[in-house]
């Protein structure tokens, strides 16, 4: 990933110095706070957005109904999605690691040491329920946040339900 | 579309159902099998998906009904179950599997996305091996190969409500732990698939892992099916086997129909999802294709890495397989028949037994072996057998008393006492049935809480067999009854030998009279010599 970042920003700036030493503390907070390059000149450096690669007007549709959304303001959809796509495309273009693995995609620690039997035992009998975290039945309302709730029972309305 | 439905519903039920030879049935199929685990799958609440009727919405944590910014927290012990189930369906367990977002967007899901395994699942390949003579398949043999198993959460129920058209949601089952496992087209035919059902839901029960119930919705069986590797068409909403079944059979004679009206390469051109309403299949929706679930790992969760030493482990904790447990009581010394082997090894679902396959299991070993221990080589295995399988479970039945608390008035060691006081006559069978029943009826009028004295009790109500009877007295009972029936057609009936069923009435009163405690030998030859029977 470093390799990447390192050539975005020579890509970006054509070429590279290494400035002065720093002195202190606030040059180094002055100097990470100006900004050199900017996230959409990069963007739109190259490849624009034009009218031909944004998603087409089905896509879009498709896409809203798919996540339960309204089929609506598709123009501006296919704005904001014709954007993320190009985004997408640039990072495509970077050389980054191969050697990476695709399960290391997550926040949590990406090399687990493998468990043990003992350790599987133990884990699996560990089962502490957390009241704060509103495991311990009935210890709070759920329904209480809801728009609409019914004998206990969230409401969902019909056209909401629907997978078109 | 309309001939074809109309045809359908006036078949199905009605004739007996076969596979034509040149129409060729593929099916294979995905179980999903709630586990019964404590707790949720990513969370620590209460994994009790049926309380929803009552107390809808009541064991949910915030992760369960998503909450902005609650995280998910893996249950290690649905990993715990999944590899004992991966273990007994030979299954490889991944050194690393992980979980991934499937998003489709539904009521009955909050997060907007389904956890579960797509890119690496839990465990890849196995097999369920089903056998002529323990499953009744019409082959020798037959393996079905099993392509995954993959640990993912159930959603959450949904009421629709037609009057004001609503779905009211209960998310008790959000987040419950399933298995979903594939297995490969490998059926061919409906007792495959029947049979292949019994025994997964057997086994998941055996291992303890699931209640394995399709009527609750513990176990649903889908089944991808084609006739002729046409495309394949996924059954859902299957409630129960009679229902697995008969979708199979609608669907299999509506696709026939289609392809011999030379329709099927419009018609059969597009897999699709449907649905059984009872009488007939109805298509649901267009299947979705893998792009449009937008599979993405999960940030959120760490990848599942076992160690070989851990899967070991597991395997060696696991109880000896049905097949196995079958196999052993059919062959000697317990030479049980098939039917009553499965007595012993097949749990049923427990809603309205008094016992569990397990605890009546190692009953029946443990008494079996004290049993041979008493009588030495003469022992004959089907005095355990009967007694056990029939007259205690049907006792048990009768009394609605469960085994676990009759085990402690009659332990296996008293049991197998009374076995050897039958073997060795020194009760009588009619007095042996008399007793157990009086123990068993005792031990759930008052709290027992220790084995009864059987030789005590015998002597109290003397119960022991008369080991030397008078001859004289002997005919004077007969005499006594003979004399009570008002036929003599009846009593010339028995002589001549044209109505022998009577006898054994009058043997029934004889040991009624004795409280069994003669022989019914005894009064049958005694019988047959005052009434001169002749034959």
């Amino acid at each position: 990933m470093v390799t990447g970042l390192r050539q975005i920003w020579r890509r970006y700036h054509k070429t590279s110095s290494i400035g002065p030493k720093f002195k202190n503390f606030e040059e180094i907070r002055k100097y990470v706070e100006t900004p050199r390059w900017s996230v959409t000149e990069f963007l739109e450096q190259g490849s624009g957005v034009t009218s031909r690669s944004l998603p087409s007007t089905s896509i879009i549709e498709r896409l809203l109904r798919l996540s339960g959304l309204p089929v609506q303001n598709i123009e501006e959809y296919r704005e904001i999605l014709g954007k993320q796509l190009m985004f997408l495309d640039k990072l495509e273009t970077l050389d980054v690691c191969k050697e990476i693995d695709p399960k290391h995609a997550r926040l949590m620690v990406r090399e687990n040491k493998a468990l043990g039997y003992e350790e599987l035992m133990q884990l699996a009998q560990d089962q502490h329920q957390d009241e704060k975290l509103g495991e311990t039945s009935g210890s709070w309302e759920g329904v209480k946040f809801a728009n609409e709730s019914k004998q206990g029972f969230y409401v969902l309305h019909e056209a909401l339900m629907k997978r078109q | 579309m309309l001939r074809f439905t109309r045809h359908y519903v006036s078949t199905v039920g009605h004739k007996e159902f076969r596979l034509l030879p040149d129409f060729q049935l593929k099916c294979g199929l995905e179980i999903h099998t709630q586990l019964n685990t404590r707790n949720k799958l990513f969370s620590r609440s209460t994994n009790d998906p049926f309380d929803s009727y009552n107390a809808p919405n009541y064991h949910t944590s915030f992760f369960d009904v998503a909450l902005p910014g609650t995280l998910p927290k893996l249950n290690y012990e649905a990993i715990l179950y999944a590899t004992r189930l991966a273990v007994a369906l030979n299954s490889e367990v991944s050194s690393c599997s992980q979980f991934d977002r499937k998003h489709y967007f539904y009521g009955d899901q909050p997060l907007g996305y389904q956890i579960t395994q797509h890119y690496n699942p839990f465990s890849k390949g196995g097999f369920i091996e089903l056998t002529k003579a323990l499953d009744g398949i019409h082959q020798e043999r037959l393996h079905i190969d099993i392509l995954q198993l993959q640990i993912e959460q159930d959603t959450g129920k949904s009421i629709y409500k037609e009057t004001d058209q609503t779905s009211l949601i209960d998310l008790n089952r959000s987040n419950v732990p399933l298995i979903e496992m594939v297995t490969l087209p490998n059926f061919s035919d409906l007792k495959q698939i029947h049979s292949f059902i019994k025994k997964y839901q057997n086994l998941v029960r055996h291992l303890g892992i699931s209640t394995g119930d399709l009527e609750t919705g513990a176990m649903r069986v889908d089944v991808n099916m084609s006739v002729n590797d046409f495309c394949r068409v996924e059954l859902k909403n299957l409630p129960n086997t009679s229902s697995i079944m008969r979708a199979v059979e609608f669907e299999y004679k509506r696709q026939v129909d289609i392809i011999r009206s030379g329709d099927a390469a419009k018609l059969l051109k597009y897999s699709e999802t449907r649905g059984w309403n009872g009488s007939q299949t109805v298509k649901l929706r267009s299947k979705e294709t893998t792009i449009d679930y937008r599979y993405m790992p999960d940030p959120e969760l760490p990848c599942i890495t076992l160690s070989a030493e851990a899967v070991k482990g597991v395997k060696e904790s696991l109880p000896i397989l049905p097949d196995k447990i079958l196999h052993r009581l059919m062959a000697s010394p317990y030479d049980l028949s098939l039917k009553d082997a499965k007595i012993l090894a097949i749990n049923a679902n427990g809603h309205d037994q008094q016992y569990n396959q397990g605890e009546l299991l190692n009953f029946y070993i443990e008494t079996f072996a004290q049993y041979t221990a008493l009588v030495g080589s003469s022992f004959n295995a089907k005095l355990p057998t009967n007694w056990i399988i029939h007259e205690l479970l049907g006792n048990l039945n009768k009394l609605e008393f469960p085994l676990s608390s009759a085990l402690i008035a009659l332990p296996p060691s008293n049991f197998a006492e009374l076995l050897n006081l039958i073997h060795a006559k020194k009760i009588s069978s009619a007095s042996a049935k008399l007793l157990l029943f009086h123990i068993l009826e005792a031990a759930k009028r008052s709290d027992v809480v220790e084995p009864v004295n059987l030789q005590e009790l015998i002597a109290n109500f003397e119960l022991d067999a008369i080991q030397e009877v008078d001859p004289e007295e002997l005919r004077n009972i007969c005499l006594q009854i003979i004399s009570e029936v008002n036929s003599p057609k009846l009593l010339e009936g028995i002589a001549s030998g044209k109505k022998k069923g009577p006898l054994k009435y009058l043997v029934g009163q004889g040991m009624r009279l004795s409280q069994g405690r003669i022989k019914p030998q005894l009064f049958e030859d005694t019988f047959k010599q005052l009434l001169g029977v002749e034959w």
